[in-house]
């Protein structure tokens, strides 16, 4: 039982270690191939685009570790922007700046996305359907409340004080991965201070047992999605400031990256398992890759491709090095 | 479980079925559109209308229920569909050949790549819907890679050759074919049991000596020549190649399968209820359209009836263990 343990927090460092070294090879093979790779302008690309994509990782993550997923954050970050959007091009004149309006659309925005995760998670929790069921079919219903809000337009034209935002930098850094830090460390503070986190862990890796042991397993995941559901209404705030518009089908690649990304920072998507310096790690790797591609001019499909290879190429390396337990079966 | 539910075949045990509650709502439904249309929806120009372009959905939706009653679920059958759509089409334009070969040639590639999902979804011990979102980006990423993302049309005359019989035949009768087979090979044939098993408890089926793996493979490659038959019976009706027109309706099509009353834990599901599953989303979607209602509303109103069937389901269900615990 204690060799167990030992190689099991053997394995847990082995994943970090893996995709550290990988993110490393990566590095030096892109900036040897591509001299403009190592420069200010990489890292602001970078950086700019690692905080929204790590947000709907963190939203996926923490209903993965409860074996569920959430399908639903890239309609409902959309219809977060498209309120917020509506809200500020409505209320404020062009060309003019009221800061008021701006935080009032930007809380009315974040709490949208609660309010869809939160009905995710009631309807989950109360009527036993399949986590993936529910957020799929709202997924259709909140891009369809989308479509019937904007008719299909896009809605742009917000404020300075919005667009700094997802925009401007402050000491160098971009704004967004200040949020994005601040968003981390409440899900680090959640996964691993908080009763929360600890129930979550419990019953992604057993239901049953941890139902029997007095857990309000209800309560657990309503909440679970609702702070999944505020990690997207964040992203979406991002999202509509660094896009400087909103529309019903934005950003749907970033659904399949934001699973690829879970799962390759060693999120389990059965549940049970997870940590966030994986998954910081992981959406750090996706980005230069992403990024050195781009400079070296690889197509875009190719790109997708090559993300679902790496997906595949990940569980394969993780199976092989938990082999022995799977030779039983 | 629900094997012998079915062949208790007293009237009481049909009024409590799933496929009775959908057909109710379809004939509901159906009604009051005909009622509202004064009569036209239920026209024969309207029906065949509807079939003939519900068809191709309803084929793949009949091979992606197979791959649910095996237990796993397939997101990348639209990604394969169009890979087979597509190299069937530039066979027959480069190559030539006739009806035969343009089926044979995407049915192949169908198969090809339903065993990789199958081989991968069995191998790497990950749940299904992980293995095919990854294997769709890469079969459609591939295809677009390749190919530039252009269209292909002008076939040659055999193939481009429509008149109003054959657009009807060829969709409702590859249909009416699935369907049929489907439904033999699930209820009838050693292997179709076997999925059922599978799909119901995988390691029970192992231990009674069912190849878990063989019945895997058969399911998924099943889904591969349903989405092939799906995408040539598009390609047909259409008479053009567009690679960006189907990736993306997967979900229109879990959810007919879904609302027929497959269950995503695996092995339940009918090919019947399937159908009617088909049928509620046809005439939805078509009667939107005859009611007058904006093209907006047509997203929002799926969602909201797949996400009342689906909260139904889970009612049914819980009501159900309910009384297995009483007992």
């Amino acid at each position: 039982m204690k060799l167990n343990m030992q190689s099991s927090l053997v394995k847990r460092n082995r994943d970090n270690i893996m995709l550290s070294i990988i993110l490393m090879i990566v590095v030096i093979i892109v900036s040897l191939i591509s001299e403009r790779f190592l420069s200010y302008n990489t890292f602001i690309s970078v950086t700019r685009q690692f905080p929204e994509m790590g947000l709907l990782t963190l939203c996926m993550m923490i209903t993965m570790i409860t074996g569920g997923i959430n399908l639903s954050c890239i309609a409902s970050a959309n219809l977060s922007g498209i309120i917020m959007a509506k809200m500020m091009t409505s209320m404020i004149p062009k060309g003019t700046e009221n800061v008021g309006v701006v935080i009032l659309a930007i809380i009315v925005g974040i709490s949208i996305s609660v309010l869809v995760s939160f009905g995710n998670g009631v309807i989950i929790a109360y009527l036993k359907v399949p986590a993936i069921l529910v957020t799929l079919s709202m997924q259709m219903l909140i891009s369809g409340v989308s479509i019937v809000i904007t008719k299909g337009e896009i809605v742009s034209g917000f404020p300075e004080s919005f667009q700094f935002i997802g925009n401007k930098s402050v000491l160098g850094i971009p704004v967004p991965l200040y949020i994005f830090a601040i968003c981390a460390i409440i899900m680090y503070i959640v996964l691993h201070h908080l009763p929360l986190g600890q129930k979550a862990y419990m019953y992604g890796s057993n239901p049953t047992a941890t139902e029997f042991s007095g857990v309000n397993v209800k309560r657990m995941i309503i909440k679970v999605y609702s702070l999944s559901g505020f990690f997207v209404g964040v992203a979406a705030v991002i999202l509509t400031s660094r896009f400087n518009s909103a529309a019903s089908g934005y950003a749907t690649s970033y659904l399949l990256q934001s699973v690829l990304i879970a799962v390759l920072g060693g999120i389990d998507p059965n549940g049970g398992k997870g940590k966030i310096s994986g998954m910081i790690l992981a959406v750090l790797l996706l980005q230069i890759v992403a990024s050195g591609l781009n400079i070296l001019r690889v197509d875009q499909f190719l790109i997708t491709a090559l993300f679902g290879l790496i997906l595949l190429a990940t569980v394969a390396f993780r199976l092989n090095s938990f082999k022995k337990f799977f030779k039983l079966g | 479980m629900m094997f012998y539910k079915h062949n208790k075949s007293s009237i009481k045990k049909i009024f409590q079925t799933h496929e009775f509650y959908l057909m109710m709502v379809v004939l509901f439904l159906v009604a009051i559109l005909t009622v509202v249309s004064g009569g036209r929806f239920l026209s024969f120009g309207n029906i065949t209308d509807m079939l003939a372009s519900a068809a191709a959905l309803g084929v793949m939706a009949i091979g992606l229920l197979v791959v649910i009653i095996s237990g796993g679920i397939d997101i990348s059958f639209m990604a394969t569909a169009t890979v087979a759509q597509y190299l069937a089409a530039m066979f027959i334009m480069s190559i030539g050949g006739n009806m035969f070969v343009v089926f044979a040639v995407a049915i192949m590639v169908g198969i090809v790549l339903g065993l990789i999902n199958a081989a991968l979804v069995y191998n790497l011990k990950v749940p299904a819907i992980i293995i095919t979102i990854a294997t769709m980006n890469v079969f459609y990423g591939f295809l677009m890679y390749f190919t530039g993302g252009t269209w292909l049309y002008g076939f040659p005359e055999w193939f481009a050759t429509k008149t109003s019989v054959t657009v009807l035949v060829i969709p409702i009768g590859i249909l009416v074919f699935a369907s049929l087979l489907t439904w033999w090979i699930l209820r009838c044939t050693n292997i179709g049991r076997h999925v059922y098993a599978v799909g119901d408890n995988a390691e029970a089926s192992k231990r009674v000596g069912i190849k878990v793996y063989r019945t895997l493979l058969f399911a998924y490659a099943y889904m591969g020549v349903m989405a092939a038959l799906g995408s040539i019976v598009l390609m047909y009706v259409t008479q053009n190649v567009a690679p960006n027109a189907l990736v993306g309706k997967e979900m229109e099509v879990l959810a007919m399968v879904v609302l027929g009353g497959a269950a995503l834990s695996g092995g339940k599901g009918t090919v019947i209820g399937t159908l009617f599953g088909l049928m509620l989303v046809t005439v939805i979607n078509n009667g939107l359209v005859f009611v007058g209602v904006s093209s907006y509303y047509q997203t929002l109103f799926m969602g909201i009836v797949v996400m009342i069937s689906f909260c139904f389901t889970g009612l049914r269900g819980r009501k159900k263990r309910g009384k297995e615990i009483e007992q």
